[in-house]
């Protein structure tokens, strides 16, 4: 007979069947009584969900490097035939030569392990176009797309939360019809349109704002770390930091429109499920202000469903600042990227879809910390 | 049913259930509903049926080059190498609808099926569908489309199978959680009690529980389908340039914004309006879901 | 028992309405209630009797754009109908105090238990940051927590049932109130842990002179913790007395279907349970 053993029970000695009873009745299970000693501890340490997922990036991280290279391999075309397109009476034996040289006649496995080993010592390949190595081209785009980035979560985080919460606190008045309307437009209309209009209207028709580029042609910039606010400081440059932001602008307002609409029907929707909640009851019961109560008790627990789908949002994110940096010319990873696909330019392309990727995964990581952090609930596992 | 079977199954029943839920009357409250329910309609009609009212080949460059609209012959001019905006316009819905719609079905379906299966099955069925879906969604869908369509070339076709490997995923992970939700509940058990086969209580019994969300997520990601779908015609991936597409000719008509704005505003006007539209109607059925109509 | 207590809460000719889809929903319709110092009240009903809804009006937490509120609510000389919100909210946690039924949710996952209490004592009592911690530590040592200054740092899914609502009981007793509504304190419990939790409760609210509104659908509850009883059904109140009477010698048709429904231990073992038939 299988007793089950529940915490504070003591187990059942008496056995109504024809099997023996238990030997001997089995201890009271009590939260003192975990086994001690190193192991138990290292087993605790290894089983804790931050340890857990941060174990998890390196390897996702090691697959989607795997992934790009084996896409990048899938994409039609020789690269050497792409490189020497434009070379006049090149000789069999010196594409021969080429290949070789760049390693491109060696077998799959081979050319991944060469792939993976350059990696880790920064060589990317170099660019068909324009002969730079690919890690120099990264290594100028990568600020700029983080950058604008930034700025655009830093943005749809502001516009998002606040309409969110001032939504949920007008329930059902117009002003929530109203901002949930604008809200779902905002995340539906696609990123070029946005970007189309937003260059009509503040770039041509009011004329307020540049539409070209992250810094006018005019300026010259030797980037130090390459994060234009940055460097400013470190080279003692504030004349930088105007244009930078003027020419910022537009390209983070275009995508955080789109994304701040998402972030302000998740936030409405997370602040009243939270304020629907019985220990808000409890909260009120106490005698706290409204605000106090917002503050307290719902915020905290609404920001975990906000934390997850921001950091969902931010895929999105990345993907629209591909689209919106063709559109404004705005010398990213994502106008990299669009452009070797259009030409073909095989080694940035693998490069830029990699970063992009390995980008994706860190924010991903963080987000689920950053809960882990918030909710205490999902600490021990 | 048995009695005990029917007293264990949620409110949601199984019989006759495509008729009962699809009635048009549960959906579409208030005017917002049926404006973007509409729209949706009228899109797509006008779409499909348009360019046999339209007389002008949306091809042909035989007319004076950037015409503005409401010459005669010529409702909304002409572009740069003389053709018939109004003609290109109506045609060049045709891909959109069909890339959409196409990609949207797929997607669900094939998603869907997936995530019942790995839901289901459980062990290590669930384990290797979940992963590879996981590493799929280990990138952001506009790089996954972007990836495939270099890979297999542009075109109609490519753009649907590069935007249903993006969007497939979603509903995967979406309904193998609702499918494993619904599997450990009693009216499951019961149903296996009464001798049905997996496939039957899968199809039958969980699918209709789940096909509400699952519903909720199609307008969803045709949503998003239409902003991916004219986002990679935009950037010049997907289409060749000459046939009409929404997508490519807003872009192609940037540079002639000044003198036929309508070239670029009218193609973008479109695509948002389904867009828009899109996400109205998803809305309308997640109200209607939520209170357990649908 | 002592002689009459005086009384500490009046409530005379109380009707609460609910506007909604359907059309109004009368809860609350015309009734009378007092409740003595340092004494507990049972309010006995089924579901949907109105008796939740009474307790949650005198605390004021019923009050809506789409509740109407009549009659009088009469406490420290003010009627609670009238008053304004934020002086209800002064009442609240330092005077007028409420236990909810599910412990499980009542208190917030994310914040330690000590913080729960000690904001009470902070919010009410003007107590410091620190002197709030140290009581609330002292708070749960009385409501019979073991290790009160490690458990104050846990949060609430560290603990049983019984015992988060234990700390409930410390929240709403913290700063003692006159007046405590305990909405089925233990309906959610497990039948073991019922009577401690009621004896706890019970005995501070008697320690702290507390008077106790017991919202229950319990008749054993009733007999073996109310000093009056009043019984309610659809909103009015059918039958109210000192329990003992009214338990013993039931005058209302209602209040006898009641008592017969309950199951007995001994007597005839094939006994249909005889049902109470309500109306509509």
């Amino acid at each position: 007979m299988v007793t089950a053993r529940l915490p504070g029970t003591v187990a059942d000695a008496h056995s109504t069947a024809t099997a023996a009873p238990d030997p001997a009745p089995a201890p009271v299970w009590r939260p003192d009584d975990e086994p001690s000693g190193w192991r138990s501890w290292a087993g605790r340490v290894v089983h804790h969900p931050v340890v857990l997922r941060l174990a998890q990036v390196p390897v996702v991280a090691f697959v989607v490097t795997i992934i790009v290279f084996l896409v990048a391999h899938l994409l039609p075309g020789d690269p050497v035939t792409q490189l020497t397109a434009n070379v006049n009476g090149i000789t069999p034996e010196e594409v021969a030569q080429l290949t070789s040289q760049l390693g491109l006649d060696a077998g799959l496995a081979d050319q991944l392990r060469s792939y993976l080993v350059g990696l880790l010592h920064g060589q990317m390949g170099i660019s068909f176009y324009s002969g730079a190595s690919v890690s120099s081209m990264l290594a100028d785009a990568l600020p700029a797309t983080v950058e604008l980035a930034v700025a655009a979560v830093l943005l749809a985080g502001l516009l998002g939360i606040v309409t969110g919460i001032v939504a949920a606190r007008t329930q059902g008045t117009w002003v929530d019809h109203l901002i949930r309307g604008g809200a779902t437009i905002g995340f539906s209309v696609p990123w070029f349109v946005v970007a189309l209009v937003a260059i009509l209207v503040f770039g041509v028709w009011l004329g307020w704002l540049p539409i070209l580029g992250r810094l006018p042609t005019s300026l010259t910039y030797e980037p130090t770390t390459g994060f234009v606010l940055v460097d400013a400081v470190l080279q003692g440059r504030p004349d930088l930091i105007g244009p930078w932001l003027e020419h910022l602008a537009l390209p983070a307002l275009t995508l955080a429109v789109t994304s701040a609409g998402f972030i302000t029907r998740v936030t409405r929707t997370a602040f009243l499920d939270a304020q629907a909640q019985q220990w808000v009851r409890t909260a009120r019961m106490k005698g706290l202000t409204e605000s106090a109560i917002s503050v307290k008790h719902v915020l905290r627990n609404a920001s975990v469903p906000i934390l997850t789908i921001v950091g969902l949002m931010f895929g999105g994110l990345l993907g629209g600042a591909v689209v919106t940096e063709a559109v404004f010319s705005y010398p990213g990873v994502g106008s990299l990227l669009v452009e070797a696909v259009t030409r073909r330019d095989y080694f940035v392309l693998q490069g830029s879809a990699l970063v992009i990727a390995l980008m994706f995964t860190g924010v991903n990581a963080l987000v689920d910390l950053s809960v882990l952090a918030v909710d205490p609930r999902l600490r021990r596992g | 049913m048995t009695s005990l079977v029917a007293a264990a199954a949620p409110r949601r029943g199984t019989t006759g259930w495509l008729s009962a839920r699809w009635s048009a009357r549960r959906v579409l409250r208030g005017p917002v509903a049926w404006l973007a329910w509409g729209t949706l309609v009228a899109l797509s009609v006008l779409v499909l049926v348009g360019p046999l009212f339209v007389t002008a080949d949306p091809q042909a460059q035989d007319s004076v080059a950037l015409l503005p609209a409401g010459t005669a012959g010529h409702l909304l001019g002409t572009d740069d190498l003389g053709r018939d905006v109004l003609a290109r316009v109506l045609a060049g819905g045709r891909p959109f609808l069909v890339v959409c719609a196409a990609a949207t079905a797929a997607s669900a379906l094939i998603g869907t099926s997936l995530g019942l299966l790995a839901g289901f099955r459980g062990g290590w069925v669930d384990a290797v569908v979940m992963r590879a879906m996981d590493v799929l969604l280990a990138f952001p869908l506009v790089l996954v489309a972007i990836l495939m369509v270099a890979v297999l070339g542009g075109g109609t076709g490519n753009m649907i199978v590069a935007i249903t490997i993006s969007q497939a995923p979603t509903f995967a992970r979406l309904a193998r959680n609702l499918t494993v939700g619904e599997v450990s509940r009693d009216y499951v058990r019961a149903s296996r009690c009464l001798g049905h086969g997996s496939w039957h209580i899968a199809l039958r019994e969980v699918l209709p529980n789940v096909s509400g969300q699952v519903l909720v997520q199609t307008t969803s990601t045709l949503a998003v389908t239409a902003g991916l779908s004219s986002a990679l015609s935009y950037l010049g991936l997907g289409q060749d340039a000459s046939a009409p597409d929404w997508g490519y000719m807003v872009r192609a008509g940037q540079e002639l914004i000044f003198s036929n704005p309508g070239l670029s505003l009218i193609p973008a006007l479109l695509i948002t309006a389904f867009a828009v539209a899109a996400n109205f109607a998803g809305d309308d059925l997640r109200d209607a879901t939520d209170l357990g109509r649908l | 028992m002592a002689g009459p207590r005086p009384s500490v809460v009046e409530v005379r000719d109380l009707h609460v309405d609910f506007a909604t889809d359907r059309g109004p929903v009368h809860a609350v319709r015309g009734i009378d209630l007092d409740l003595a110092v340092g004494q507990v009240h049972a309010l006995v009903g089924e579901s949907g009797s109105g008796k939740s809804v009474t307790g949650l009006t005198i605390m004021g937490l019923t009050r809506g754009p789409r509740t109407t509120v009549r009659g009088a609510i009469r406490y420290g000389g003010r009627d609670l109908v009238q008053a304004d919100e934020s002086w209800m909210r002064s009442l609240r946690g330092r005077e007028l105090a409420m236990v909810f039924q599910d412990p499980m949710t009542s208190l917030n996952p994310m914040h330690p238990v000590g913080r729960q209490i000690a904001e009470t004592l902070q919010v009410n009592a003007g107590r410091s940051r620190r002197v709030a911690r140290a009581d609330a530590v002292e708070l749960l040592d009385r409501v019979g927590i073991r290790e009160p200054a490690k458990a104050a740092a846990r949060y609430p899914h560290e603990f049983s049932g019984g015992m988060r609502q234990r700390v409930v009981i410390a929240i709403a007793l913290a700063c003692e109130p006159a007046v405590l509504v305990a909405d089925e304190p233990t309906t959610a419990l497990d039948v073991t842990v019922q009577a401690q939790v009621l004896d706890l409760m019970v005995g501070l609210a008697r320690a702290s002179d507390t008077a106790v509104l017991l919202v229950t659908h319990d008749l054993g509850v009733v007999a073996r913790y109310a000093e009056q009883v009043s019984v309610m059904r659809s909103g009015q109140i059918l039958e109210r007395g000192p329990a003992q009477a009214v338990l013993g010698d039931p005058q209302h048709d209602y209040t006898r279907a009641l008592l017969a429904a309950i199951p007995r231990l001994h007597g005839p073992r094939r006994r249909r349970l005889s049902p109470v038939a309500t109306p509509g």
